[in-house]
């Protein structure tokens, strides 16, 4: 009955941070999947083509066709060896329908990746050859690169460990974008409580480059903005000079495809919730199905209810197991639940009418005002919505972690943002 | 090739963990709140003035009831009891009408007939709260509406003080009596020339007011816990206080007589931070208090009335749209 009696203690703003220990290594290696459902957009608007014809047998690494985007063409890559199956719509993380190329896997085929050396491309040709999924026209703009660092998703540890196990590599990838784009400066942005980490990191950035930075607080992905005004301090601030990555990983692999000629075919995926006993770290090939990964872990499928992708704040629901883990997954959620219809639904915790109690604009990290603008969003008042700042909203999730009412605040305003054409940097 | 989709899973908006808090959490905050009131009302105005806050209380909630018993078909017993159970029709589990009760028990003198807190109850229910659309879209506070309409309708009760009582423990048992048959209030004296006061007395309560309004202790330990469990935030009660003093002082009162009589306090930490009736924005709220502040000084001082704090804050309610609207781009080109 919690939310129905009062409790005499004060509930958090906040939710509590999960932190894992320092020396956590990835716990398991999930490299050849029964079959992937490699994704061939990034999002509703781009655009691929493949060229390798239905029932062709591929190489893992072996490039099957390239994604058109705005800033220029991506490789696509197959991520295990096996015939290619054709071209399904699957649901991916990203909560829309896309086109994804289906390889099922053939026991009796070279395990090894292909090497990007034998091209003999450098700089960017050869990271887009890679399929890293960089922001091209916005890095060759930019001026410093940052990496959000900070722990803003309280059960998304994989930051932490990537930049205590992976640090070098990571260092590397970083300088090597650094000269391949031209930019000046780099910064790790750090909060200021995760002291360990931030101790252990100093002293081998010392000659690296690199800054770190301690931030007052942790910032959600798309909270760019707020992030540089903290990062830049006083003074104007020009957007376009700074690119902000949250996924250390992107520069590992940017490491690994210069130094090693490897392509980007797996990525750290951290999975959690009731269904799990504990959190676990497992590397995983890009396409592979979350019914794989559960089947891996030995996760019984029957009582499974909820899969989340992104955290429990701001996270996509995904509606079957054949969603494929994408480029930028990096957190699965899967809740397990004996006997849960929709009947057994507490009434308590429906949805009810807003009181006005203004928590949500306490709590917001962009100072809006989440419940007014979501009433005129509700009631078509876009002019409205807008007047009061919609544009600034950083999707943090906060809002709808206070709403005592249960309003989905966070998806409204997404939805809205969506439709409305505004879009928020990450 | 076609996969097989068919094993739905359950979808759900984020976020998948809250505080926890619903909006019956809020409102039992403030009946939690409002204990340290009830036992002061109890010491200084005797068991009469409790008599009338559960009164006021349970006569609001059965106004909810009916006024909303007419959505259900068909009207059976059971569907009624089902009604409340799951709040779906009737929704007097949310504890609003429980809270309005009892803030219209505290803003009634503790000598008014018994049937003069069952007609405000049904007042604000039904007039102050339903005509509205329910529980956060009203416009005024429903207790302070209520107290409004009762002042029109029947001053001469509304205006019957009683001082405190004093207790004394005998062999027969524990008995009070009234210090005064009849005794104004500290600010119906004060209108129009300095009084005597003792100003201990004033900030325990031990002076002739409403039930809920006299002791400043009682309030401000109520006050203390709704802000440490965060159903209010500083900004109104804050700046109403300040706002009043510092208009005392310019209008050559004794700031600290004004500040400590009437219902200031209960006004600043009650009725001022109702969350349906109080601007959303931070800088709205310090406006809002600042409104209230100086409303309630210019009617005690000016007004014809000796207590300012209710209609400041009905006026200050009918802004708080107004409030709201310009605040909105302020706050956020000022602080984002």
């Amino acid at each position: 009955m919690d939310g129905f009696w009062p409790t005499f203690t004060r509930r958090p703003k906040i939710p509590a941070k999960k932190t894992y220990p320092l020396g956590q290594e990835i716990e398991g290696y999930l490299k050849s999947p029964r079959r992937v459902l490699i994704p061939l957009r990034d999002d509703t608007s781009s655009q691929f083509n493949l060229t390798i014809s239905e029932g062709k047998k591929v190489g893992p690494g072996e490039r099957i066709g390239e994604k058109v985007r705005g800033d220029g063409k991506i490789a696509l890559r197959a991520t295990i060896g096996g015939e290619f199956k054709g071209i399904v719509k699957a649901p991916v993380p990203d909560g829309f329908y896309s086109e994804c190329a289906l390889i099922e896997r053939m026991e009796d085929w070279d395990v090894k990746d292909q090497d990007l050396r034998e091209y003999g491309l450098s700089g960017e040709e050869l990271l887009r050859e890679a399929g890293i999924p960089f922001k091209y026209d916005k890095l060759r703009k930019a001026r410093v690169l940052v990496l959000n660092a900070t722990q803003f998703e309280p059960h998304f540890g994989l930051q932490n460990l990537l930049l205590s196990s992976n640090l070098d590599e990571l260092l590397d990838g970083m300088n090597l974008v650094k000269e391949i784009f031209g930019i000046e400066h780099s910064v790790i942005c750090l909060e200021r409580k995760n002291k360990d980490l931030s101790e252990k990191l100093k002293p081998k950035l010392k000659h690296s480059g690199t800054i770190v930075f301690e931030t007052k607080r942790a910032y959600p992905r798309k909270g760019k903005r707020l992030l540089l005004k903290e990062v830049s301090g006083k003074g104007t601030l020009n957007e376009d000079d700074y690119v902000v990555f949250s996924d250390p990983w992107i520069f590992v692999c940017t490491s690994r495809a210069v130094r090693r000629g490897e392509p980007y075919l797996e990525r750290p995926v951290e999975v959690d919730g009731s269904a799990f006993p504990t959190p676990k770290i497992l590397m995983v090939r890009i396409g592979t199905p979350f019914q794989e990964i559960f089947e891996f872990l030995g996760t019984k499928m029957d009582v499974l209810t909820e899969i989340v992708v992104g955290g429990v704040l701001q996270g996509i629901p995904q509606p079957t197991l054949e969603v494929p883990v994408s480029y930028d997954t990096g957190l699965i959620l899967a809740f397990m639940s004996l006997n849960l219809k929709e009947s057994t639904e507490s009434k308590i915790y429906r949805e009810s009418t807003c009181v006005r109690c203004a928590k949500c604009v306490d709590v917001c990290p962009s100072n809006i005002v989440p419940n007014v603008i979501v009433e005129s969003l509700r009631r078509k008042l876009f002019e409205r919505a807008l007047y009061a700042g919609i544009e600034r909203c950083v999707e943090c999730g906060l809002c709808s972690y206070v709403c005592p009412s249960r309003i989905p605040l966070l998806t409204i305003l997404k939805i809205a943002k969506r439709d409305m054409g505004l879009v928020s940097g990450d | 090739m076609e996969l097989n989709l068919r094993e739905r899973l359950i979808i759900r908006h984020p976020p998948h963990v809250t505080t926890g808090e619903t909006v019956h959490c809020l409102m039992f905050d403030v009946v939690i709140a409002s204990i340290p009131l009830l036992l002061a009302g109890f010491y200084f105005f005797g068991p009469r003035s409790l008599l009338i806050v559960i009164i006021s209380s349970v006569s609001a909630i059965l106004a909810e009831i009916l006024v909303q018993i007419w959505h259900i078909k068909p009207l059976k017993l059971n569907q009624i009891f089902y009604q409340i159970v799951t709040h779906e029709r009737i929704t007097v589990f949310d504890g609003s009408a429980l809270v309005t009760g009892i803030l219209l028990g505290f803003n009634l003198p503790p000598a008014v007939p018994l049937w003069i807190p069952v007609v405000g109850s049904f007042v604000a229910i039904t007039l102050g709260k339903h005509f509205f659309g329910g529980l956060g879209h009203n416009i005024f506070n429903p207790a302070l509406f209520a107290r409004a309409f009762l002042m029109f309708a029947w001053p001469a009760h509304m205006s019957r003080w009683v001082g405190p009582v004093t207790w004394e423990i005998t062999q027969s048992g524990i008995s009070y009596s009234f210090d005064a048959l009849s005794q104004a209030t500290p600010l119906f004296l004060a209108k129009g020339q300095e009084v005597e006061y003792n100003a201990l007395d004033l900030f325990l309560g031990k002076v002739g007011g409403c039930i809920g309004e006299t002791s400043s202790l009682a309030i401000l330990i109520g006050g203390a816990y709704m802000l440490y469990k965060g159903t209010i935030t500083w900004h109104i009660p804050f700046s109403y206080i300040l706002s009043a003093g510092i208009l005392a002082l310019i209008l050559g009162r004794d700031p600290i007589f004004h500040l400590f009589s009437g219902g200031l306090f209960l006004g600043a930490f009650f009725m001022a931070t109702d969350v349906v009736t109080s601007p959303v924005t931070k800088s709205g709220r310090l406006i809002f208090g600042i409104g209230c502040g100086v409303l309630t000084m210019l009617i005690r001082v000016y007004g014809s009335y000796p207590e300012g704090v209710c209609f400041s804050i009905l006026l200050m309610n009918a802004l708080t749209p107004l409030i709201d609207k310009y605040t909105l781009k302020f706050s956020t080109v000022l602080k984002g």
